[in-house]
C-alpha cells in the first residue's frame, strides 16, 4: 500500500532527526564540560590554569595548599554545581510534563520554600531531628521540609480527586504559606541568625564537600534510569492525559513515582546548596527548544542544560566581583536569563 | 488480532458520568458488531462523549461491557488499553513534538513484544494509509486544525485496537479529508473486524458509511438500526428540533434535506 520510495524516505528523515538530536545532546554535554573545567580553573586564590588542570590529573605535583584548593574547594564546588543543576533541572522537566504545565518547577512550587522553613527552624530557633550530626542539622531539616513538601501535595490531590491544575495551585499556596513561615521566623531571629538564614537563602556552592556529593549523585544515579524507563509513557502524556490512558499509560501512577523522584531529587539538592530558584524551570525550556519533547532525548538534554548553566553560572559567580565569590543562586538568574532570552529570539526567527 | 472478526462489544445496563452526575443511565445496546462502521449521533450534550469514555473505561462505568467473552467494567486500565483505543475530541495543544514522533509515542506508550523498528514500519504504514506521510517530519503545532485532526486518528489506528472509538473524527476536515477518512476507517475496520464507534455531527455521512447508527439523546437511545431504520423525520423533529425530510437520492443513499425549525 504504501509507495516504498518515500516510505524509505520518512525512516531515513527520521533516523537524520535522531541523529540530529543526540548530536545536540552530546553539544549540550561537550558544553558541560566545558563549564566544569572554567569552573575548576577560576577562583579567588591566584592558581595557574595548567598548574589546576596538572592537579586534577597529578595531585602529587603539586603543592600542598595548591593541592587542597584544588581537590578540598574547587573541584567539590565544580562537580557540586554539575550535578545540582543535572538534579533540578530534571526534577523541573518531570513536573512540566506530568503536572502539563511549563511554569512547574521545583521552586514554583513550595519545594524551595519548604527547604527554607526547614533550614530556619534550624538556623534561628536551634529546632532539627533527633539524632542528627550538628554539622548536618540545616541540610537535614531542609531536606525533611523540602521533601515533605511534595508528599503533602500528593496527599493533597489525593484527597480533592488528583487533576495537575489542583495540584498546581496547592503548589502556589504552599510556597506562600512557607514564605510567610520563614519571614515570622525572620521577625523573631537574632541579627547573627537573620544574617546566616538570608545567606543559607541566597544559595551558594560553597557548602559542597566530598559527603554531600556522594548523597547526591546517589539520588540522581537512582532516580534518573527509572525515570528514563518512564520515557515514552511521559511523551505519550504530552499528547494529553484522556489519550495516554487510552495508550494504557496509567497517569495516576505515573504522576505519583514522578513526583516521588522530584522530591528526591529536589530535595537533596536545595537542601545541599540552599534556594537556586531559576535552573530547574529554564533547564528544561532550553532542552525544549533545543531537542523537542521526546522525552528520551529531553530528559536527558534538561540534565545537560541545567547543569550547563549552573557551571557557568558558578564560573561567573567568581569573575563578576574580583577576589570575591557572589553567592550562586543571585547569578543563575543573571546569568540564565539572557541566555534564555537569546534562544526564545533565535527561535523566533527561524520560524 | 485479526481473529476477533466475529467478536461483538455488548452493552448492558450500562450507567456513566461525573462526580455526582449520572449523565448515562441504564443504557443497553443490542450487540455491535465488528467489520463495518456504527456511527453514534446526537445533539450536543446527549452524551456521547460520556458513552465513549465510559466504554473506553476512562470514566468510572456501571453496568456490563462485554468484548470478545471479556467483561471490561472493572477490569484493569492495561487490559482495557489493550483492547480498546479511543480517539479523544480534543487535539493535544503547546506540544514540541513532530508527527512521527508522537506517533511513536503512541505505539510506545505501554509495554509490547515489538521491535523498534517494527514500530517505525508500522507508524508508517499508518501514515502512508492516510496519505499524510509528508507531514511525518513536521511540528505537531505547525499544522492546521484538520492535519492535527489526521495526526491524531493516525495516533488512533496504529495501535490496531480491537475497538476503535473515535469522538468526532471529521469535525476539523474538508469534504475529501472527510471521505478519505471514511473510506480508510471503513477498509480497516473491514479487514481487521474492528467494532468501530464514530461520533458524528454530519447525518448524510454517517448514512453513507455506517450500517448501524445509534441516535442519542439526553443520555437516551432515542433510535438504534439501519440508517433506514434510525434516520427518520420523526428523529429529526424528536431529537434536533428540525423539520427535514430523508430521501434515497439516485444512488440509493439516504440524503437529509432540513427545511426548518419545528
Ligand atoms: N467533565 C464533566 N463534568 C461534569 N459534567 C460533564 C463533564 N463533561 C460533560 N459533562 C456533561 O455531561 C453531559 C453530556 O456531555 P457530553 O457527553 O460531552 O455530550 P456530547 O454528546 O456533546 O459529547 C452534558 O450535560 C455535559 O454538561
Ligand atoms: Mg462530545
Amino acid at each position: 500500500m504504501a509507495d516504498s520510495t518515500h516510505a524509505s524516505f520518512v525512516i531515513e528523515d527520521y533516523g537524520r532527526l535522531v541523529r540530529k538530536r543526540l548530536a545536540v545532546l552530546a553539544g549540550l554535554c561537550a558544553i558541560v564540560l566545558a563549564g566544569f573545567m572554567a569552573d575548576l580553573v577560576t577562583g579567588p586564590s591566584q592558581l595557574a590554569v595548567a598548574d589546576a588542570v596538572k592537579g586534577l590529573f597529578f595531585p602529587g605535583e603539586l603543592s600542598a595548599p595548591a593541592r587542597v584548593i584544588i581537590w578540598d574547594v574547587r573541584l567539590p564546588q565544580a562537580l557540586l554545581a554539575v550535578l545540582v543543576g543535572a538534579a533540578l533541572s530534571l526534577a523541573g522537566a518531570e513536573m512540566q510534563t506530568i503536572l502539563n504545565n511549563p511554569l512547574a518547577s521545583p521552586f514554583t512550587l513550595g519545594v524551595s520554600s519548604a527547604a527554607s522553613l526547614g533550614a530556619a527552624l534550624a538556623i534561628v530557633l536551634g529546632i532539627g531531628l533527633p539524632g542528627i550530626a550538628s554539622s548536618w542539622i540545616v541540610s537535614g531539616n531542609a531536606f525533611v521540609f523540602a521533601f515533605g513538601s511534595v508528599l503533602l501535595l500528593q496527599a493533597l490531590s489525593r484527597l480533592r480527586g488528583t487533576g495537575p491544575e489542583t495540584l498546581v495551585l496547592f503548589g502556589i499556596a504552599m510556597v506562600f504559606t512557607f514564605n510567610a513561615l520563614v519571614a515570622l521566623i525572620q521577625f523573631v531571629a537574632t541579627q547573627e541568625a537573620l544574617q546566616q538564614l538570608v545567606f543559607w537563602s541566597m544559595g551558594s556552592l560553597a557548602r559542597g564537600n566530598w559527603e554531600k556529593l556522594a548523597v547526591l549523585f546517589a539520588a540522581i544515579v537512582l532516580v534518573t534510569p527509572t525515570a528514563m524507563w518512564s520515557a515514552w509513557k511521559m511523551t505519550a502524556l504530552r499528547l494529553g492525559e484522556d489519550r495516554a490512558r487510552s495508550f494504557g499509560v496509567d497517569v495516576a501512577r505515573l504522576r505519583f513515582v514522578s513526583l516521588l523522584r522530584v522530591s528526591l531529587l529536589a530535595a537533596t539538592s536545595v537542601a545541599f546548596v540552599g534556594t537556586i530558584g531559576f535552573v530547574g524551570l529554564v533547564g528544561p525550556h532550553i532542552a525544549r527548544l533545543l531537542v523537542g519533547e521526546d522525552h528520551r532525548f529531553f530528559l536527558p538534554a534538561s540534565m545537560a542544560a541545567g547543569a550547563a548553566v549552573m557551571s557557568l553560572s558558578s564560573v561567573a559567580s567568581k569573575v563578576i566581583v574580583p577576589g570575591a565569590v557572589m553567592p550562586v543562586g543571585i547569578v543563575t538568574a543573571l546569568i540564565g536569563v539572557p541566555f534564555f532570552m537569546a534562544l526564545i529570539f533565535l527561535r523566533r526567527e527561524r520560524i | 488480532m485479526s481473529d476477533t472478526a466475529s467478536a461483538t462489544l455488548s452493552v448492558e445496563r450500562l450507567s456513566v458520568g461525573y462526580p455526582g452526575r449520572k449523565v448515562i443511565d441504564n443504557l443497553s445496546l443490542s450487540p455491535i458488531r465488528g467489520g463495518a462502521l456504527t456511527a453514534l449521533v446526537g445533539p450536543n450534550a446527549a452524551g456521547k462523549t460520556t458513552l465513549l469514555r465510559g466504554l473506553a473505561g476512562l470514566n468510572r462505568a456501571y453496568g456490563s461491557i462485554r468484548f470478545g467473552g471479556r467483561e471490561l467494567v472493572g477490569a484493569s486500565a492495561t487490559e482495557h488499553a489493550a483492547h480498546v483505543t479511543y480517539m479523544p475530541q480534543a487535539l493535544p495543544q503547546r506540544v514540541g513534538l513532530t508527527v512521527f514522533e508522537a506517533l511513536l509515542g503512541a505505539l510506545k506508550a505501554s509495554p509490547h513484544g515489538r521491535a523498534s523498528s517494527a514500530d517505525r514500519e508500522l507508524a508508517l504504514e499508518t501514515l502512508a494509509r492516510l496519505g499524510i506521510e509528508q507531514l511525518a517530519m513536521r511540528a505537531l503545532d505547525e499544522l492546521s486544525g484538520g492535519q492535527r485532526q489526521m495526526a491524531s486518528l493516525a495516533q488512533a489506528i496504529a495501535r490496531r485496537p480491537s475497538v476503535l472509538l473515535l469522538d468526532e473524527p471529521t469535525s476539523a476536515l474538508d469534504l475529501n479529508h472527510q471521505l478519505r477518512v471514511m473510506k480508510v476507517v471503513q477498509a480497516i475496520a473491514r479487514e481487521r473486524g474492528i467494532v468501530t464507534i464514530l461520533v458524528l455531527h454530519d447525518i448524510a455521512l454517517a448514512c453513507r458509511w455506517c450500517e448501524r447508527i445509534i441516535v442519542l439523546s439526553g443520555g437516551k437511545v432515542f433510535a438504534d438500526g439501519s440508517p433506514d431504520e434510525a434516520v427518520t423525520p420523526k428523529m429529526f423533529s424528536g431529537v434536533y428540533g428540525v423539520e427535514a425530510r430523508v430521501e434515497h437520492c439516485s444512488r440509493g443513499y439516504l440524503q437529509v434535506m432540513v427545511d426548518d425549525d419545528v
